[in-house]
Parts: structure tokens; C-alpha cells; sequence
């Protein structure tokens, strides 16, 4: 070795006292490589085993059946919208003489009435709150900052926190309310209903439609009731049919715009038939699970 | 000791897990205290040192048993650590202002200790300015304390070699150390 001057003697020197961290201890540390390398084994086995064997295998499976493939793929393409829809919409149907009470992820309530189908997508109370009815529901909707927008056919009602009933059935739309204030809208015209106004309309909304709800225990269906002012025998019928689950048919349609006025009491068929019976002076003959008026 | 380390070689080569629990057993410490003097941190140094011997493993097919294992090793764990700098600095750069390694270390004037200052600066022109080669063979000769011909065993090389290597790493130090000595 080289004659070293003062300097590098020194940097010799101090280099080598050093001190360092001592080394853990080693059985520790080859039972955790040994682990790893297990690990890395077992994985190596695996891939080895999928890329040859398997691969191979799952070729000749599928190659007879690309035909199926294809099919599958565009039956998956083109039903994607419905199965999207199935994930992401959460829907409530009622049958015939069925009601439902729903409580909504914003702690609102819906008393949906017989055949009527509420909707409403995951980003509910978290984007908007947004549903789609039809037919009959009363709401009973949580104060928030977020409006409830409810839409129908006929156009949509938004809300911030109120109790209103919701019809949009075929034969007309309807909208009463028990507290707070709706809006009622639709492309062309909007109206402010408060509590305990009511509007029947079919499109064209006009402030001149709006009258007092004429009753207490509105809306009646929630009551076990059924409320005629100066109704359409067909459109009873239709609510009765809804409600029981039956099926009316009128021996002559002159009998359809006989109006029925009254309150009457739906807690069972037979009442609301005798009733309707009495203020009609027509009778109700069952046939075979067919009620016909005549 | 050569033809020792050949044979296990062999046997890592065609998988024996017992010659390679051997090697490790022989070279471990070494290795480690070789990564520690280079990151000062022995919890990151006991990864590195781990994950450098499962990286022999994964390629063990491909291990030269004529080659120095010591060479290998060091290389593999040199770019390891080069890896863990280059992440290291990517974090740095999104939070500058965490301290600087070693910084505080001089901000304390009572502290400060001649032959502790000396040897820290030695430790970043080591892991700094010298060359693979002659870095590995500085820290096994003076931090190790392993003779000449053991290095020159170990790392496959003349006795000669190793002989030059260090007063190379020498020369270089005193350049870069001026203002220390």
C-alpha cells in the first residue's frame, strides 16, 4: 500500500469508526423472506399453470362457441340500459287494491295509493331529490335545502318541505295540499298552491283553477274514503276497481256521466256499492267476479 | 471461501432453498451494514437488504456462479437505493419544506463534534461522489474492516486491484473534504 499523507490518514482513521446500527436479527429476518419467497412460488406455480394449461383449454372451450359470444355480447349491449337502470333506479309498483308506505333516504314519506309506481335514481338526496309517480300518492317530504321534484305526465311539482297529495292517474291530474306551499309546473304556465288549495287540471295551469280543498281528511284515500263532488260515475268506478281489485262494466255508457256527489265510506266493497247504489238509483250485479251496473 | 460460495451458487441456481438460506446466512450482515452506511436509516436499510435477497431468488436462474455474489448483491441494492432516493425526491419536491438529512445536525453549534462532523461528511462524499466499484470496496475495507485479500475474495478481484481502489477513494475524499481537514 501506498505511503498515505496526514489527511488521508486521517479520513482512514475516522472512516473506519463509524458507527452503525447493528444488523436485526437474522432469524427474524430469513422467516419473513422465506415467507416471501412461498409466496412468490406458489404465485409463480399459478401464473405458469393459468398461461399454459389454462389458457389452452379455455382457447378450445370457447372457440366453437364465438358464435355465442357475439350473441351475448349484443344481447349485453343492447339490454345495457335496462340493466344500468336496474342498478341505479330504485323503483316501487303497487297492484291493483295494493298500497305501499315508503320512507324515502331523506326520511320523507310516501303513501303510494293502488297501481301506481313510484322511481327514483342513486343520486337521490344527494344531487337533487327527484322522483317520477305515476299515478296516486300522498307526500309527506322533509324539510331540506334541496327541492323535491316530483314529475308526472302532466308536469312536475316541486316542493321544499310539505305534505300534498299527487294525482296523475289517465283520467286527470290533481294536485291538494295539506301544509306548506307547491309549485305546480309545466313548459308553459306554474302555480303556487297553499296549504289546503287544490288544482284539477289536465295541461294549461291557471290560478283561476285553484280551489279549497272542500273537506277534512283530505286526501280521501288515506281516510278510507272516497270523495265525490259532482264526479263522473266512470271515474268512481275506476277508483273503486283500483282500490278492490275488481272490474266494473256499465251495462250502457250513457251511465258513465252520471255525476256522484258525497263522501263516502271505502272500508269495504260492499258499503261503497250499496252507497253508490243509493245515491245513483242503479244497482250492481256480480257475474262471475264482474260487477255490471245497470 | 470461493469455491465454497461457487458450489451454493450452483445449488441457488437449481432452486435449493437450504443453499440459498446458507448465503444468506453468510452475507446478510454484511450487506446490510454496506446499505445502512448508505442510508443512515437501518428500518429502510432492513427492507432494502430483504428485498435484495428476494430479487436473487426471482432470478436465481440467471445467477453466474463464476461472478462475485458480493458484486451482485451490492449492485442490486445499490439501485434499490437509487430507487428509493428517486421516489424520495419526487416527494420532496411537493413538500420542501420538510429538513434536509443531517441539517439540524449543524444548525447546533454546541453539538457539533469534530471527528462526528468529519465522519458524516465522509459518509455523503462516499455515497456521493465515489464510483460503484470503489465505493463498495471503501465501505468493506473501512467500515467492515475486512482485510485486502478478503475483499479481493469476496468481490472476485486482485488483491492489487482492491489496493488501488481504496487510495483511489482516498484521493478522491481529501478533494472533496478540504474544508474539513
Amino acid at each position: 500500500m501506498k505511503k498515505l499523507d496526514n489527511k488521508e490518514k486521517l479520513i482512514w482513521d475516522t472512516s473506519a469508526q463509524m458507527k452503525l446500527p447493528y444488523p436485526p436479527d437474522k432469524k427474524e429476518v430469513w422467516l419473513r423472506l422465506a415467507q416471501q419467497i412461498d409466496i412468490l412460488d406458489l404465485d409463480n406455480v399459478q401464473n405458469k399453470q393459468s398461461f399454459s394449461t389454462k389458457m389452452n383449454t379455455l382457447l378450445t372451450l370457447f372457440k366453437p362457441r364465438i358464435n355465442y359470444a357475439i350473441g351475448l355480447a349484443l344481447t349485453l349491449f343492447l339490454t345495457m340500459p335496462i340493466i344500468y337502470d336496474f342498478f341505479t333506479i330504485q323503483s316501487f309498483q303497487t297492484q291493483m287494491s295494493e298500497r305501499q308506505i315508503i320512507k324515502l333516504p331523506d326520511g320523507s314519506t310516501i303513501s303510494l295509493n293502488s297501481a301506481s309506481l313510484i322511481k327514483y335514481d342513486q343520486n337521490f338526496n344527494i344531487e337533487d331529490r327527484i322522483i317520477s309517480l305515476e299515478g296516486e300518492a300522498y307526500f309527506d317530504i322533509k324539510k331540506s335545502n334541496i327541492p323535491f321534484i316530483i314529475e308526472t305526465e302532466y308536469g312536475q311539482i316541486s316542493v321544499l318541505g310539505t305534505s300534498f297529495n299527487v294525482r296523475a292517474r289517465d283520467d286527470g291530474f290533481e294536485v291538494g295540499v295539506n301544509n306548506g306551499i307547491v309549485e305546480v309546473s309545466n313548459q308553459s304556465s306554474t302555480v303556487k298552491l297553499k296549504k289546503g288549495q287544490f288544482i284539477k287540471t289536465l295541461s294549461n295551469y291557471n290560478s283561476k283553477d285553484i280551489t279549497d280543498i272542500g273537506y277534512n281528511n283530505y286526501p280521501d284515500w288515506l281516510n278510507q274514503k272516497l270523495y265525490c263532488d259532482q264526479t263522473p260515475l266512470s271515474k268512481v268506478c275506476n277508483e273503486i276497481e283500483r282500490t278492490f281489485n275488481i272490474k266494473i262494466i256499465f251495462s250502457d255508457s250513457s251511465l258513465k256521466d252520471i255525476t256522484v256527489t258525497g263522501i263516502i265510506n271505502a272500508h269495504d266493497l260492499e258499503t261503497v256499492l250499496s252507497t253508490i247504489s243509493l245515491l245513483t238509483q242503479h244497482q250492481f250485479k256480480l257475474d262471475g267476479g264482474t260487477y255490471t251496473i245497470i | 471461501m470461493a469455491e465454497k460460495e461457487k458450489i451454493l451458487l450452483e445449488k441457488l441456481k437449481r432452486s435449493d432453498k437450504s443453499a440459498f438460506h446458507q448465503i444468506f446466512h453468510d452475507f446478510y450482515d454484511t450487506l446490510f451494514r454496506f446499505v445502512v452506511y448508505r442510508l443512515r436509516d437501518s428500518d429502510l436499510a432492513e427492507d432494502i437488504t430483504q428485498e435484495t435477497f428476494l430479487r436473487v431468488w426471482r432470478t436465481r436462474e440467471s445467477i453466474k456462479p463464476n461472478k462475485s455474489f458480493f458484486s451482485l448483491i451490492a449492485r442490486i441494492s445499490t439501485n434499490l437505493c437509487y430507487d428509493h432516493f428517486r421516489h424520495m425526491e419526487v416527494r420532496n419536491r411537493h413538500e420542501d419544506q420538510l429538513p434536509e438529512f443531517g441539517k439540524s445536525h449543524f444548525d447546533d453549534p454546541e453539538s457539533v463534534n469534530q471527528a462526528a462532523m468529519l465522519q458524516e461528511e465522509i459518509q455523503k462524499v462516499v455515497n456521493e461522489k465515489l464510483p460503484d466499484k470503489c465505493r463498495t470496496i471503501f465501505i468493506l475495507s473501512r467500515i467492515e474492516g475486512k482485510p485486502n485479500p478478503e475483499i479481493a475474495v469476496l468481490l472476485d478481484l486482485s488483491v492489487r486491484t482492491v489496493e488501488n481502489q481504496i487510495y483511489r477513494a482516498l484521493k478522491i475524499l481529501k478533494n472533496n473534504l478540504k474544508d474539513y481537514l
